[in-house]
């Protein structure tokens, strides 16, 4: 019996072919026969299951082509045996006992194709092994893709940009999509920066048919990172009961989100620098690394150049990184945006709660834009669906804004009140800004008690005394909102108390 | 990260071909200095793109073939550059992108 081994079938510069089959048959003729058809991809030949198992173990191997009848076992067993530990190798069974009660035994196995031995299958071989390799793809797309739904809803957010620095982004980001080049997206939490490395990958090209997997390097436990990226193989360490894929075999021909970057363990940090300058993925505990074409999106809230510098990110990989590093401003400072994302993240989410999506009203705008959004695009989108809870259908007015969404357009109203008054010393000013807001405040609050202004001073934490003189203090020649806001729109205040 | 690691990485590296130098209308001039690496795992390319405004920026490009980045050098370059402009006008805007 001739001995297993790996017939290199190289390109003209030596370099292995990315897919590898393994053909397993004790039978040479069959071998030398397969192995015309297959020059196109790395092939493994194995004699019998046993050594099969030996080069599964050794090599990465992306579709076998297996025979039932072998010498030491059956193939329905060693097809069964690799089931249960592995789920990225395809397998097609070929054999001259092609009943049709064997076809359907070895299907149930999990095999993705039967065929009967005959000369035609052969020179088909090659294109049973590409749609094993589609059927893969495919596999993988559907699990990894059913939460996708929202995609291209998402893109529009970024889409409807008003602000010049997200336009600019917008542009470098069309102009790089269809390239592999790697890229760094930084910004606050909330930002959106997962958005932005969807829509990367959506406008990639061929590349967009493939997987787009996120993962959160920050929120993994760090002994599980190196684990979760790169896989691990069968017995690679306790608890390894079998092989399992790293997120990087998953994304395969697409793209990988590392959000949180920053947090990467200094181990997995010289990982990902050998993914990226060598495009291959080594499995802890594997003999061999598996060729992967993976394009690496990284986003951090971290600055990461100082991180450098305190030598807790490599260099080497930093360089990597920072040919495209696209810094996402916070929501607070492309403020014209907001009403637009209102607009949109109220009409998606009420047609996910099967509600009626509800219209803001100007001063409800006006209050949520005036707001500083820390938690900035995910701050938002909690409040919109908490709103759509609240008051289904119904017109979002200010009062219903809860008050700590509304304090700096109160305060906005304040002062802009107390500049048009005439004053004569900043402490008069300051004086009457304070007054102004306390009285803006407590009404806001009473009118989300519906005029109640006990609930009021329970909710405020002060007195129905208080309560009363806060709203009671308002001098005549105070503007109301509504008059502020019609001022505001006019132009700067002059100084002149027009009351 | 081990500063002696770096060093050894930098001088495997073998520069082929002249410097290129990209210069953009709207960004600042990028400086390309392609490489060919033969390490244990055989041989890679990359180029190594500088940004020279208001400070150095670097930034590495990897490649399988010469060939591929031949393709990637230019759309790297330009991305690089725009990207470079980006972030100083961010600064220059007031505050940090990013936390500190």
């Amino acid at each position: 019996m001739p001995a297993s081994g790996i017939d290199k079938v190289a390109n003209a510069r030596n370099q292995p072919t990315r897919t590898s089959v393994l053909v397993v048959d004790d039978e040479p003729a069959f071998q030398e026969t397969v192995a015309r058809y297959l020059t196109a991809y790395r092939r493994l030949s194995a004699y019998n299951g046993w050594q099969a198992k030996e080069l599964l173990k050794k090599h990465h191997v992306d579709v076998i082509i297996l025979d039932l009848n072998l010498p030491d076992t059956t193939g329905l067993k060693l097809l069964n045996e690799i089931r249960a530990e592995r789920d990225d190798v395809e397998v097609i069974i070929i054999t001259s006992h092609s009943e049709l009660k064997n076809a359907v035994t070895c299907v149930k196995a999990g095999a993705f194709d039967f065929l009967a031995k005959s000369y035609e299958n052969y020179q088909q071989i090659a294109t049973h092994v590409e749609r094993a390799l589609e059927h893969r793809r495919r596999r993988r797309l559907e699990i990894l893709n059913r939460a996708e739904d929202n995609l291209r809803e998402s893109i529009e957010l970024l889409e409807r940009t008003r602000s010049p620095e997200m336009a600019e982004i917008n542009r470098i980001l069309r102009q790089i999509a269809p390239t592999r080049l790697n890229v760094l997206i930084e910004g606050e939490s909330g930002v959106g920066k997962e958005l932005l490395a969807r829509y990367i990958h959506l406008h990639s090209g061929d590349r967009s048919a493939n997987a787009f997997v996120p993962v959160n390097v920050g929120a993994m436990p760090p002994n599980l990172i190196e684990s979760t990226l790169f896989g691990h193989e069968k017995g690679a360490f306790t608890g390894a009961d079998r092989q399992r894929l790293g997120k990087f075999e998953l994304a395969d021909g697409g793209t990988l989100f590392l959000d949180e970057i920053g947090e990467l363990e200094p181990a997995a940090q010289v990982k990902l620098l050998r993914v990226l300058q060598e495009r291959e993925v080594e499995r802890i505990g594997a003999a061999e690394a598996a060729p992967v074409d993976v394009r690496v999106i990284a986003a951090t809230n971290k600055n990461l150049e100082s991180e450098v510098i305190a030598g807790r990110f490599r260099e080497d990989l930093w360089y990597r990184l920072n040919v495209v590093r696209l810094p996402v401003p916070p929501l607070r400072r492309r403020k014209a945006d907001i009403p637009g994302l209102v607009a949109l993240l109220a009409d998606r989410h009420a047609r996910s709660m099967a509600r009626q999506a509800p219209t803001f009203t100007e001063e409800a705008l006006r209050a949520l834009t005036a707001y500083s959004w820390p938690g900035n695009v995910r701050e938002l989108e909690n409040l919109v669906m908490r709103m759509i809870a609240l008051h289904p259908g119904a017109p979002i007015r200010m009062v219903d804004i809860p008050a700590e969404y509304c304090v700096d357009e109160l305060s906005n109203m304040a002062v802009w009140s107390a500049s048009r008054e005439r004053t004569t010393t900043e402490k008069s000013t300051y004086a009457m800004a304070c007054a102004q807001f306390e009285y803006y405040f407590v009404r806001h609050m009473v009118e989300r008690c519906n005029g109640n202004k006990a609930e009021a001073a329970r909710r405020l934490g002060v007195s129905y005394a208080t309560v009363k003189n806060k709203m009671d203090v308002r001098d005549t020649s105070w503007l109301d909102e509504d008059e502020i806001r019609a001022a505001a729109d006019a132009g700067p205040p002059t100084g002149i108390n027009s009351k | 990260m081990k500063r002696a690691e770096q060093r050894e990485v930098i001088s495997e590296r073998t520069s082929i071909g002249n410097d290129m130098q990209f210069v953009r209308k709207d960004g600042p001039a990028v400086r390309v200095r392609q490489y060919v690496i033969e390490g244990d795992r055989g041989v890679r390319y990359a180029a190594e793109l500088i940004a020279n405004e208001a400070g150095v920026e670097r930034a590495v490009v990897d490649a399988a073939s010469l060939e591929e980045l031949a393709m990637l050098i230019e759309p790297a370059a330009r991305a690089f550059s725009l990207s470079v402009r980006l972030r100083r006008r961010t600064q220059d805007a007031g505050a940090p992108p990013v936390a500190p």
